[in-house]
């Protein structure tokens, strides 16, 4: 979307997505849809996965916006969504689970420690989806353990002791 | 003092790498200025947000590409937007109370605000969104504050089948269900799509049809899918058919994605074709090496079936190729709809228009209409009709050719949509030929009677019945006027005239006024007609020559009148134009000036009566009215009347000169986000408003500025009362 003098505020774009107005569509996917890709990539361990997610979180956003109350701010909501949505994914092939033969190619052939941030995804992405889950939120997005644990399901506690076991498991993973 | 085997949280550790979170204590500080392992973990968390993860990324637009495309076929997915139930606690009376009080405020109606969708619109949702015909939909309605106090509300439609024909005015609307409101305040309720159906429309209003919501005139609708779960071939066709001359280039849009799901449907091209047609596209190399590529195809991969809609589609593309598919579509198949299309076009028109034979003309359209029978030849029997009656009969006078043609007219279209407005069209004609003027007065009367006792079916969709009642209103003075025409002719000389008079007795139609004039004035009534006269002289749209007309009118005695006649005609304009008038609140929106500052539309038009006029250079019929819409703005500007003109672009050197070359005067806003034409619930261009000192529209959507002048002019006059 070209760039616009006078952005039209989020109210007036979640009232015009829930028409399924496909230009506005089109601007919260230019406005959120970075942030989101990065959060689902994180989350899922895949760009590939990550853009699937998002593909179906935008052909859901329009009837999904139904339960969004303005006194939200649209880009946490859309956050939110976006975590459950990577949740309920992971959960799913936790229960349906399937091996990308080409994933597990590129992985064993990256080194351990590449130095270039490759050696901390292969980590993170090992990591149990639980874990990384409550690592990414907690750590990478500023969730709060409040926040974590109503959205995963889990209590405050739950999620400080994952966090602290993700960390520790990072550790082990990355250490010479 | 610290304990350096007792670690600090890993949350205090987090604040090490990023500052979004709060400072780590001293305690912590020092704790990790002397753990190694604590280190280790910071500097951990520091590499992960300094990862390729963390990285500023584009979301990439195919993935937006790929959902729209989705949604557009109907599919749909179900968000989790509720968080997960969080394992239960003890935690006291504490979330009793709570529990107590959101039970309560649930009962007072806490969640009115998803009810309230909007001031003027609401959302209305269909599940199965993509249904098949004969299914039941479930329908959801989050009302406007305008209609959310009902109890009730009607959902209208115009339901479209496999047969249905092109525009939506003639369309039959069915009242097809009722809503009910629920203890949440949404409006819920169902219905069965007819088995026949592939396409319907849909507005909702309340039980009096004072208020109707029709999504800000782009109406709600309904695409039916095939069992494969795609929208249908007929859905598609029928969902083009509805937006001819409602959204040309949406329904261009819709003929590309029909071409896209049924590349092998020689239809879709067709429709495709017509679309590219309509908007000026089909003479560009783009679309006419496409249209080769396709008539290619087509040929190559044989055509037995087809001939007939291939030969029509290869007109203009190949010279050798198109004579002789056309050919041979007439030798093999002459009775298919497009084989009866070239025997109209190439031979019954070109040897009418040649040798101006009626006998043969009408004869071979004889021929014609007895070839084309069954369903697929509907629309050619309305087209031949239609061509016999107004091209050959009417014009030979020959009373029963006109009868047998009118009858087939009127039965061929009823076929497919509501004749009454033809009805009224060829009773105005008869009474207009000496050997049917009884029988065309008759016709009049009964079509005044029928305005009286009008079906709601043929209420259009989007018409409240206020503006309905309007509309009946300029038909029925339209109907006077032919019969008073027609009396006066046939020697009923003062009921003629009693009818004229009353067909100018209320509502403002200056090509009434003038007709009307004429008429009098040609029936020796001259002080009726000087009456007439002075209404089109005071209306700001008339020319020096209309007041000359009037002042040739007056004797000499009688000029010193002249004045207080046009007073009075004005003050007359003033109170019929008046009466159209709708005060509706405008929501406060931004535009930015030639000069990148951002305004407030409210503070741009209060105080003054304003006119906002939405316009575009890439829209043809905006381009044709800028010319007259600036002249009126100069106008209206030296009786201090201020217009403020939108366009959506961003302000461009380009854009400056193409307004300095084309002597645009008035000042020009630019609406890039969209954000002004959203508070105006307005779309399409030219789209012109009138607007109070309050700021409050009083009229529009006009389309056209010698609209925009009567009405401004009413409104200023208004106050000077």
């Amino acid at each position: 979307m070209p760039e616009t003098h006078c952005p039209e505020p989020d109210s007036v774009l979640v009232a015009a997505v829930r028409r399924g107005d496909e230009r506005a569509i089109a601007v919260v996917y230019e406005r959120y849809g970075g942030q989101l890709l990065r959060l689902l990539a994180r989350l899922l361990g895949s760009r590939e996965d990550a853009e699937d997610a998002l593909h179906d979180l935008f052909v859901g956003l329009p009837e999904g916006l139904s339960r969004y109350q303005h006194q939200d701010h649209f880009g946490g909501w859309l956050r939110r969504v976006a975590a459950r949505l990577a949740l309920m994914r992971l959960r799913a092939d936790r229960r349906h689970p399937h091996i990308s033969l080409d994933g597990l190619a590129t992985l064993d052939r990256l080194p351990v420690n590449a130095g270039d941030g490759t050696d901390i995804e292969r980590a993170l992405a090992k990591l149990d989806f639980k874990l990384r889950m409550v690592f990414v939120l907690y750590h990478v997005e500023g969730f709060s353990h409040a926040e974590i644990a109503s959205l995963v399901g889990i209590t405050s506690g739950a999620s400080r002791v994952r966090l602290s076991r993700a960390v520790a498991s990072l550790r082990a993973k990355l250490t010479p | 003092m610290h304990l350096p085997f007792m670690h600090p949280r890993i949350e205090s550790l987090s604040a090490l790498s990023t500052p979004a979170r709060p400072r780590p204590s001293r305690k912590v500080l020092a704790h990790v200025a002397d753990c190694a392992r604590c280190q280790q973990d910071a500097l951990l968390l520091r590499a992960v947000l300094s990862s390729r993860y963390a990285d500023e990324v584009d979301a990439p637009s195919h993935v937006l590409e790929r959902a729209l495309e989705a949604r557009r076929q109907g599919s749909r997915v179900v968000l989790a937007t509720e968080d997960a139930v969080a394992p239960r606690r003890r935690t006291g009376v504490g979330i009793t109370a709570a529990a107590v009080l959101l039970l309560v405020l649930g009962r007072l109606g806490w969640n009115t605000s998803e009810v309230d969708a909007g001031n003027t619109h609401g959302e209305l949702q269909f599940s199965p969104g993509l249904p098949r015909p004969g299914a039941t939909i479930e329908v959801t309605y989050r009302a406007p504050l305008s209609l959310s106090a009902a109890g009730r509300l009607v959902v209208r439609a115009i339901l479209r089948s496999a047969n249905a024909g092109e525009y939506d005015e003639a369309m039959p609307v069915s009242a097809l269900m009722t809503l009910r409101r629920n203890r949440g305040g949404v409006f819920t309720g169902s219905f069965v799509l007819p088995d026949s159906v592939w396409y319907a429309a849909f507005v909702v209003e309340d039980s009096t049809g004072a208020v109707v919501d029709d999504d800000g005139g782009r109406l709600w609708d309904l695409v039916a899918a095939n069992a494969d779960g795609r929208p249908a071939y007929l859905a598609l066709v029928q969902r083009s058919h509805h937006l001819m001359g409602v959204n040309q280039e949406e329904g261009l849009v819709v003929a590309q994605r029909l071409t896209r799901l049924y590349p092998d449907s020689l239809g879709g091209w067709g429709l495709l074709a017509s679309y590219q047609s309509r908007i000026g596209l089909d003479q560009t190399d783009s679309v006419l090496s496409q249209r080769r590529a396709i008539l290619d195809r087509f040929v190559r991969r044989g055509f037995a079936g087809d001939v007939g809609r291939l030969s029509w589609y290869a007109r203009g593309l190949d010279s050798v190729l198109a004579p002789s598919l056309r050919d041979r579509a007439l030798s093999e198949r002459p009775d298919d709809p497009f084989s009866i299309q070239w025997r109209l076009v190439l031979g019954v028109l070109r040897n009418f228009n040649r040798s101006h034979d009626t006998t043969r003309a009408l004869t071979d359209l004889d021929g014609l209409w007895s070839s084309a029978r069954g369903q697929e030849n509907l629309h050619r029997r309305d087209q031949i009709s239609t061509y016999a009656l107004n091209a050959v009969a009417l014009p030979s006078g020959r009373v029963d050719e006109i009868h047998k043609w009118a009858r087939r007219e009127i039965e061929a279209a009823g076929a497919t949509r509501n004749v009454r407005s033809l009805r009224r069209s060829l009773a105005e004609q008869y009474a207009g030929i000496p050997v049917l003027r009884q029988e065309g007065l008759a016709a009049l009367r009964a079509e005044l009677a029928a305005i009286d006792s009008a079906s709601d079916s043929e209420r259009p969709l989007g018409e409240t019945r206020v503006r309905s009642a309007r509309r009946h209103d300029a038909i029925r003075r339209e109907l006077l006027a032919a019969a008073g025409r027609a009396l006066v002719a046939s020697g009923e000389r003062r009921a003629g005239l009693d009818t004229l008079r009353l067909a100018v007795s209320s509502g403002w139609d200056v090509d009434l006024f003038r007709e009307v004039a004429a008429a009098r004035k040609a029936a020796g009534d001259t002080a009726g007609s000087i009456e007439v006269r002075a209404l089109v002289a005071a209306d700001p749209r008339s020319t020096a020559a209309d007041l000359d007309s009037l002042r040739s009118l007056l004797t000499r005695a009688g000029r010193g009148r002249l004045d207080s006649l046009l007073a009075r005609a004005r003050s007359e304009l003033v109170s019929r134009v008046l009466e159209e008038a709708r005060y509706t609140e405008v929501s406060d929106s931004r535009v930015s000036s030639a000069d990148s500052r951002t305004l407030s539309m409210r503070q741009l038009t209060r105080g003054r009566i304003t006119v906002v006029a939405f316009w575009s250079r890439f829209c043809g019929p905006a381009i044709t009215d800028l010319p007259r819409m600036d002249t009126t703005a100069v106008s209206l500007e030296a009786r201090g009347i201020a217009t403020v003109s939108v366009v959506e672009e961003a302000q461009s050197a380009d854009l400056t000169n193409w307004l300095r070359d084309h002597d645009v005067s008035m000042p020009v806003y630019h609406d890039r986000a969209g954000e002004t034409q959203r508070a105006f619930n307005q779309w399409g261009t030219p789209n012109y408003y009138v607007l109070d000192r309050q700021g409050r529209i009083a009229f529009g959507p006009l389309t056209s500025a010698d609209e925009v002048l009567l009405r401004a002019t009413a409104l200023l006059s208004a106050e000077g009362r």
